[in-house]
């Protein structure tokens, strides 16, 4: 009851929700490269290629009471930072400079705050997301992606690559919390190396898509499980260390020590696995 | 004599209506997507200019670069630093060396027209019309720093229905818990309100004690743990019981400071019968009604200005005194588990014992009891 006429007392102080966007984008100008670094904490994360011929455009919509949307261009490096930091503590936090309580009620910073990247289709990037408590949606079609590096934590995270990136990829790396990740189309994104962490979460991955050659996966799950889809035409060479884990490929046969499927001696296309399981399940079917 | 009045059920079901409309107005006020402040002519310009140097999605501009109204850079022309507008377009068709702003309306770089630094508009957007921008073009709705970044404060009506909400909410929430405590600490209950009802001021010296030292009292409790070192591992768990345990008592205390309120209530209205047992949840509803009361009244003048405050701060004041008094009974009583006397609170009483059935009652005249047959001495039997 005390904490209850302390609370009435100030209620009518008690910040209120205060919503703001801010829009923000930049001619291309001389451009040749962008690097994207990207710590969004929680709501709802996009990333596609921009509408109009500018080289980002960063569209924001946040409680200004609870999120400080902070980005910040570079030009002498190339480097677009975009954060959204938490304004203040959960579930309670003091303000002393304006002596009045801030109450937080769960899942509110889910509620609301959008941040919608587009970027440049024809500048080579280099995007490194950090993604917190988060839905995003990241379409690199249409984009030159030249490494991509995806930490999240709670989030559930969509990778599209819809068309084949023009550029070669010189890394690809999925870091999972412990939510999931569906990568569609993962043979589009032209790297010869990509490299799959997956914790309490788990992982989805679509092979689909044009390449040559060979493409190395390296995938890491603990807890989690992973699951490959990878199209018949292409040849599958598995290395599997698992610790109370368990493989489920039944079209793989074992040698050695190694999976192999059939037309892995004639495929014109390869994936070579080097699986770690531990307490994790590791999936490859066969589309 | 006890005299029981029940609720009438219709009543009982308006109020709990009412209840249940008011919590969901409060909540859906709280969840409310309240639009952002726009600027106004009343806005001082100066601070508008600070709070958007000061804001990291905002540009720095001098004073002076602000002008009223719609503003034009014409074709051909250049402005050395930057332009602003107030409450009013910015068109720019010529160029400008440092930053475009609009203060209140919309920035349009037309063909041929160029911005070197930043283009941004404040409360508007900014528009590419085939000119060109070698800075970052950006459209804020609102700012985010400074005194007129703040959102708009909440209507009296939206301050009473969240305050009237926290009320209601505190009571039920106190109102489930004293059922419980009711139903399942009763004999505490009652053993920390006989204290209140025994010694008022010292509950009431015991509760300031420990209110002040509750956490001298903790930070002790670490330092203990941390000295034998094992106990460090301990500390986590050591914090969250004290803490617990203060909450715990400071709750039954309350509790146990309603149901003598109540009490009390009841016997001034000479509605409690000295034969039957006391209704101890009916009482404990009726003190924490009395001080819902206290603060709904205060809740429902939110509006009144200093009438409402003055409301509300008798209700803090009378409030924090229960909550006292009940804290200090209930560390008085050790969490009702001691008497007023010092003594444990007797035991069910048990079934004789069949050893002692030959005893007589002995009365206060002193009528000599039959002495107890004991067994005759060893040597006796030999």
């Amino acid at each position: 009851m005390l904490c209850a006429g302390l609370l009435a007392w100030h209620a009518p102080i008690v910040r209120g929700q205060a919503w703001r966007t801010v829009t923000a984008s930049r001619q291309r100008a001389s451009a040749d490269s962008l690097r994207v670094r990207v710590y969004f904490g929680a709501g709802t994360f996009n990333l596609a290629a921009a509408t109009t011929p500018v080289l980002y455009d960063v569209d924001m919509r946040y409680d200004a009471g609870r999120v400080r949307p902070v980005h910040n261009y570079d030009a002498a490096t190339g480097t677009l930072t975009i954060r959204s930091d938490s304004a203040i503590g959960h579930p309670f936090s003091l303000d002393l400079k304006r002596a009045r309580l801030n109450i937080n009620g769960p899942g509110d910073d889910r509620n609301g705050t959008d941040l919608t990247v587009g970027l440049s289709r024809g500048v080579p990037l280099d995007l490194s997301l950090a993604l917190g408590a988060c839905d995003a949606t990241l379409d690199l079609s249409t984009l030159s992606v030249r490494r991509l590096q995806l930490e999240t934590g709670a989030s559930q995270t969509t990778v599209t690559f819809g068309t084949p990136n023009p550029i070669a990829m010189s890394s690809l790396d999925l870091d999972i919390g412990a939510a999931g990740l569906t990568v569609n189309s993962l043979g589009n994104a032209h790297a010869s190396t990509v490299r799959v962490s997956t914790g309490v979460g788990g992982a989805e991955l679509d092979l689909a898509g044009t390449w040559t050659g060979t493409m190395n996966l390296v995938v890491t799950a603990a807890l989690g499980g992973v699951t490959l889809h990878v199209p018949g035409d292409v040849g599958i060479e598995a290395r599997i260390s698992k610790t109370l884990g368990n493989l489920d490929a039944p079209d793989l046969t074992e040698r050695d020590g190694v999976y192999h499927s059939a037309n892995w001696a004639t495929a014109a296309r390869k994936v070579v696995i080097d699986a770690t399981a531990t307490l994790a399940g590791l999936d490859i079917t066969r589309e | 004599m006890w005299i029981h009045r029940p609720v009438p059920k219709r009543a009982a079901f308006v109020a709990a209506a009412l209840v249940a409309a008011v919590s969901i107005q409060g909540a859906q006020a709280q969840t409310g997507r309240a639009p952002a402040r726009a600027l106004t002519m009343g806005d001082s310009i100066t601070a508008v200019v600070d709070s958007l140097a000061r804001d990291a999605n905002g540009v720095a501009i001098e004073r002076s670069a602000v002008r009223a109204g719609a503003q034009s850079v014409p074709a051909g022309s250049t402005v050395t630093g930057s332009i602003a507008s107030w409450h009013g377009p910015l068109d720019v068709r010529g160029t400008v060396t440092g930053n475009a702003v609009a203060l209140g309306g919309d920035l349009v770089v037309h063909t041929g027209g160029v911005v070197r630094g930043d283009a941004v508009a404040l409360g508007g957007r900014v528009q590419l019309d085939g000119g060109t921008v070698g800075g970052e073009m950006r459209s804020l709705s609102a700012l985010t720093v400074g005194p007129l970044a703040r959102a708009a404060p909440r209507t009296p009506a939206q301050a009473a229905k969240r305050s009237v909400s926290l009320t209601v909410g505190w009571y039920l929430v106190l109102a489930v818990i004293g059922l419980f405590a009711a139903l399942f600490a009763r004999g505490n209950l009652e053993t920390i309100a006989e204290r209140i009802r025994d010694d008022f001021s010292r509950c009431f010296f015991y509760g300031v004690v420990g209110e002040i030292a509750f956490l001298p009292a903790l930070v002790v409790c670490i330092v203990a743990l941390c000295i034998t070192v094992i106990g460090i591992l301990l500390i986590p768990f050591a914090i969250v019981g004290f803490l617990l345990g203060g909450a715990g008592a400071v709750a039954l205390g309350f509790l146990a400071m309603s149901y003598v309120t109540g009490d009390a209530a009841m016997r001034w209205r000479g509605a409690v019968s000295p034969y039957a047992p006391p209704p101890v949840v009916q009482f404990l509803f009726i003190g924490l009604s009395l001080y819902f009361v206290l603060w709904m009244a205060g809740s429902l003048l939110t509006w009144a200005g200093w009438l409402g405050a003055l409301l509300r701060l008798v209700a803090a004041m009378v409030t924090w005194v229960a909550v006292t008094v009940g804290f200090g009974a209930t560390l008085a009583s050790r969490g009702g588990t001691r008497t007023p006397g010092g003594r444990v609170p007797p035991a069910p009483l048990a079934a004789p014992i069949s050893d002692a059935g030959w005893e007589t009652p002995t009365p206060v005249s002193g009528v000599a009891a039959a002495r107890r047959p004991t067994p005759p001495p060893r040597s006796v039997q030999r």
